[in-house]
This record gives C-alpha cells, structure tokens and sequence, in this order.
C-alpha cells in the first residue's frame, strides 16, 4: 500500500476493494484527470475503487507496481479483465434466481452430463433476453462452441419449452414407468428433439424466405409419415416476422390443409402453431 | 479485493505471471517460449481470448461464454 499512496498521496487508501489496472485512453485521462496516474472512484466519503493508469507510470513505477499486483492476487484468488468481471457478475446474479436454479437442478438430473454447460448458456442467455440485454454476443458464442446442437437448445429454451413440454414429458413419463425406464425414454425424445427440432421451426436472420418456406415443407411432410399433424413456427425481431408472414402467405396459396390453429404476434415476436388437417379417406369402389 | 485489468493492459498483467505472447499471438511462458499455456480444457489462449485467471495453481480463462460460467462456480 505503501507504493500506492507514494503515487496518490491524498487518497485514503484504508477502504479499498478494488483495483483496477487501465490503459487509459487520453480523452478520460484529459476529463478532469490529466496525468493522473490513480483515478479514485468513491461512494459517498467511502473510496470503493482505484484506476490505476499505466499509461501514467513512469518504467520504474510498473515494475514496483508488480508485486504488488502479484500480492493482490494471492489474496484475492483471482484477476479478470474487466468485461469478463462484468459477465462473470452478471451471470452469478441471474444464476441466482429461483426459477434459473429451479430449472437447472430439474434437468441436469435428467439430461446428458455434456449438455449442462450448454444447459447454463442457454438459461442465462433466456435469463439476458427476459432482461430486454443485448443477447447477439451470447447466441453467436453458444453457435460457435456447440453448433446447431447448441443452437436448437437455446432456441428451445428461450421459447419456453424446457418448462412448458419437456419438464411436463418428463413427469409423464415418471408417472407411468419406473425412474430408470422414465429417464432412458425421456433422453430418447430429448436427443431428437434437440439434434432436430421435429416440430419447430425456429427463424432467424440467417435464413432466407425460401430456406423459411423449404424447412416449413419438410417437415410437414416428415411429421405426417410418423403422424405429426402439427408444427410450430417461431420468430424473434422485425424482419423475422414479416418473413413468416410472407411464407405463411405462400403456404396458404400452396396448401389448402393447412391451419393456423395460434397466432400470436407483437411487433418484434412472432408464433404460429399450424395444424395439418387429414387427408380425405380415400373413396372405395364397391 | 476484487482484480481487474482493461483489454489494453493484458500483456502487463501476462509479464507479472511471467507470460508473453508469441508470433501467432498465443500466451507461452516467458522463460518457455515454445511451451503455450493451456486452459483446464487443454486449449491454447491468443491473446485476445484471454480473460483472466484463477487459482488452482494458474488456471487461465478464456472470454467465451462457456469458460466465464465454469469460472463462476470457483469463485465467491
């Protein structure tokens, strides 16, 4: 401390919880703060936290800064840059809540071991939409680590299905088999459902009307072999929903067994639940 | 305490635990430069994916989503 208080002689550093070590760049270092080389953020008369700005120290000030920084760690246990501080803060937060750790002590029972980090992603990633936070960055990241896997789960958690169809499944399920014959059938729709997405389509930005318009159709089709009569088409922003309108359009031009049997829509969200009306018994000639 | 660095400063905080960066921007030891440091996963960190560390001797951390929330159940 004694280092710290040579380079900021009037902060008073007795309660200091943390230390923050920046590069600052010159347009904060010229707000009110040219050349200082510690920045004091406090809370009333209570000092909470210190920038320190390297860019301020001379090569000798860095090199004694050092160990002290090197002895803050072996207190703390822990150093992180500062926008993963924040995720890591954010995540522990929403981690916290009642329904986030309701959901993630009831299916990490029941699903595969190497889905429950994907399990987490896709929570907190439900729990950053319901909080209106920017969730592009989290989608792209679960994309990138687990792939469409990754994708169709996030996406089937975000709609509400982990709690309104495979929890519900699942105690079915537990009602009428043993626990071990209710677990082993549960994976087994878990595994289709989320490897694929039999009976939802999820829009995005990435796909085009006609992709829309293609996946719509196949697994229509698909379903109908195995006695699906229904599927259900969701779609989150703008564009999204005015592209399936504009399938939907195309659809009912195409098809006349199709049904929306639910439509909900708001400017930025959209679901539509058809359903398939059976074909006409064919007519037999006596 | 909490400990936190800008992305501007990471290669300070690597030189404190005797860290650098090689030619194709992957940390490696200082005094090792051919040995790159790993995460638990066994993966090799570039710079830019560097986030942090923990203890448990030197656990580094990358910034992907996956890495922050497995390094949020080590810490208070």
């Amino acid at each position: 401390m004694e280092f710290l208080k040579s380079l900021a002689p009037n902060i008073d550093f007795s309660s200091l919880k943390k230390i923050e070590i920046n590069i600052l760049p010159v347009n904060i270092i010229n707000n009110g703060n040219i050349n200082s080389k510690v920045i004091e953020n406090k809370s009333g008369d209570t000092l909470q936290s210190i920038k320190i700005n390297l860019a301020q120290l001379t090569l000798q000030e860095t090199e004694q800064l050092k160990p002290i920084i090197k002895d803050a760690y072996s207190e703390t246990g822990c150093i992180f840059e500062s926008e993963a501080e924040r995720t890591i803060k954010d995540f522990k937060e929403k981690a916290n809540a009642p329904s986030f750790q309701e959901q993630l002590k009831y299916f990490e029972k029941i699903i595969p071991a190497k889905d429950i980090p994907l399990l987490k992603d896709c929570l907190y990633l439900k729990a950053c939409h319901e909080a209106g936070n920017n969730i592009g960055s989290i989608k792209q990241q679960i994309w990138e680590n687990h792939g469409s896997r990754g994708n169709n789960m996030s996406n089937l958690c975000s709609a509400g299905y982990f709690e309104a169809w495979l929890k519900p499944t699942y105690e079915t399920l537990k009602n009428e088999e043993s626990e071990e014959e209710a677990k082993r059938i549960f994976l087994i729709i878990y595994e289709n459902l989320v490897s694929e997405l039999p009976w939802t389509v999820f829009v995005s930005h990435l796909k085009s009307d006609k992709d829309v318009q293609n996946e719509v159709e196949t697994k229509i089709e698909r379903n109908l072999k195995y006695g699906i009569r229904f599927l259900n088409i969701h779609g989150m922003g703008k564009s999204n929903v005015e592209k399936i309108l504009s399938v939907l359009e195309i659809l009912a031009k195409n098809r006349n067994d199709i049904q929306k049997s639910k439509h909900e829509q708001e400017k930025h969200r959209i679901f539509v639940r058809l359903e398939i009306a059976p074909a006409e018994p064919p007519v037999l000639s006596v | 305490m909490n400990l936190t660095f800008d992305n501007a400063s990471k290669k300070f905080i690597l030189d404190i635990f005797d860290k650098t960066v090689d030619s194709e921007s992957f940390i490696v030891e200082k005094h090792a430069p051919s040995q790159r440091v790993l995460t638990l996963k066994g993966d090799e960190i570039k710079l830019r994916q560097f986030a942090g560390i923990r203890k448990g001797s030197e656990v580094f951390i990358k910034s992907d989503i996956d890495s922050l929330i497995e390094a949020s159940d080590h810490l208070r």
